[in-house]
């Protein structure tokens, strides 16, 4: 009689992961010793119980929202959902807010300047499609022509140090004229928009704040222009965006 | 292309998953579809260093332990690798193996042996890469793989109804 077979070899045997000579020898040593024999047999049926289980899985027709594109959008309409539920965190903070640099029914220039910002944010944010008329890629082609529209030079900030993208800009009609509107993503999908028109700096240095249904300027006047930062943020993250772009925008002016 | 890789993966994904989930297709296909989107939005953390199918195993197995242990659905809390064996009393001749006891019985395994004898009988993975998608060394992979099928074969003379003792 044989030398007893461990039990490594016998799994590894059922697994089929032995050699010839290995299954050889296993076969003579469990003819031998039936007890043991009658414990592989069953390891066998439960490999084969599983496979008669649930290899049928496998020509089951693939759900449609298993498939990646399905997958690619409801991950995108997660984030969105997730930026709504801070959206609608804030809208509560904004209710109960109200502190004195809060441009609620004001009718300054930088209110009017909000008011047209958070319009123009709501409308193109979520358009998914086309967002924007001219993409990111073309930075510089587009600074030069809205410059041209606005009639004041005019650079597009960068906020890639602070994880938003530039999406791209488009040309929009505002109160007094043209106004500019460029977009900016991070990477869980939130978007902020930097509205720019024409308007006359009254000589605040303030950062003034403006809030509509879950969306927050952040607003003031340099130069010629009047600008807006919008995004579904709550203020102490909005304000130093609002403050980069507004250094940005002001290196850009005396070049 | 990650769609066309990924898409090819997907039956194979769903097979396994329904074997963790011991036969519940509704759960095995949401575990499928978290683990895809998990999948695509770290696709470029993949780098083709490990098989898709492997990685894409791994993935499904974390989220799955994840619910099992948010679940409370662990049949206990001792060590599954500190459990004496259970003695395997060989069954009796010619007994016919009902599957739907046998999902029954893998249901009531331990997630970390129902795991293990998933991936080497279903799967068909060498035991290196069972250590692998499970993060575990051979040795655990071995004890599990040997506690689990003494456990299956247990629990399927207890529920055979062949086996029941008649006084």
């Amino acid at each position: 009689m044989s030398e007893r077979l461990g039990d490594d070899e016998l799994h590894a045997y059922v697994d089929g992961l032995l050699d010839q000579d290995g299954n050889d020898r296993v076969e003579a040593w469990l003819a031998d010793n039936p007890d043991q024999a009658e414990r592989v047999r069953l390891w066998q049926e439960h490999n084969d119980g599983l496979r008669r289980l649930f290899d049928p899985v496998l020509d089951e027709p693939i759900p449609a929202r298993l498939l990646p594109a399905a997958i690619r959008s409801r991950s995108w309409r997660n984030r969105r959902l997730l930026a709504l539920r801070v959206a609608a965190a804030l809208a509560l903070v904004l209710a109960g807010g109200g502190g004195g640099w809060w441009l609620r029914g004001q009718s300054s220039t930088e209110a009017q300047v909000a008011r047209e910002a958070l319009a123009a944010h709501v409308v193109y944010v979520a358009d998914q499609r086309r967002p924007v008329e001219v993409p990111g890629s073309e930075r510089d082609q587009m600074a030069t022509w809205l410059s041209k529209r606005l009639g004041a030079k005019m650079a597009v900030p960068d906020l890639s140090a602070s994880g938003y993208q530039l999406v791209g800009g488009r040309l929009l009609p505002a109160e007094n004229g043209a106004a500019a509107l460029y977009m900016y993503e991070n990477s869980l999908g939130q978007r902020l928009t930097l509205y720019v028109r024409r308007a006359v700096d009254d000589g605040r240095k303030d950062l003034l704040f403006q809030g509509r249904d879950g969306t927050l300027a952040g607003v003031w006047t340099q130069g010629p222009f009047g600008c807006a930062l919008s995004g579904p943020l709550p203020r102490e993250d909005l304000e130093p965006l609002a403050r980069l772009v507004w250094k940005q925008m002001g290196t850009a002016r005396t070049s | 292309m990650a769609d066309s890789q990924i898409e090819a993966q997907i039956p194979g994904l769903r097979r396994y998953a329904r074997a963790l989930c011991a036969g519940d297709a509704a759960q095995a296909d949401d575990l499928v579809q978290d683990c895809l989107e998990r999948a695509l939005s770290r696709w470029a953390s993949w780098r083709g260093e490990s098989e898709l199918r492997l990685w894409l195993l791994a993935i499904l197995r974390n989220l799955w332990l994840d619910e099992v242990r948010r679940r409370g659905a662990r049949p206990d809390l001792v060590d599954v690798d500190d459990c004496p064996d259970s003695l395997a009393v060989p069954p009796s001749q010619g007994q016919a193996l009902v599957l739907r006891d046998l999902a029954g019985a893998l249901g009531r395994l331990a997630p970390e042996q129902r795991e293990v004898l998933v991936l080497v009988g279903l799967e068909g993975l060498s035991y290196a890469q069972v250590a692998q998608v499970t993060g575990t060394p051979m040795g655990t992979v071995m004890s599990r793989l040997k506690r689990g099928r003494d456990r299956l074969a247990q629990l399927m003379r207890e529920d055979g109804p062949a086996l029941r003792r008649v006084k």
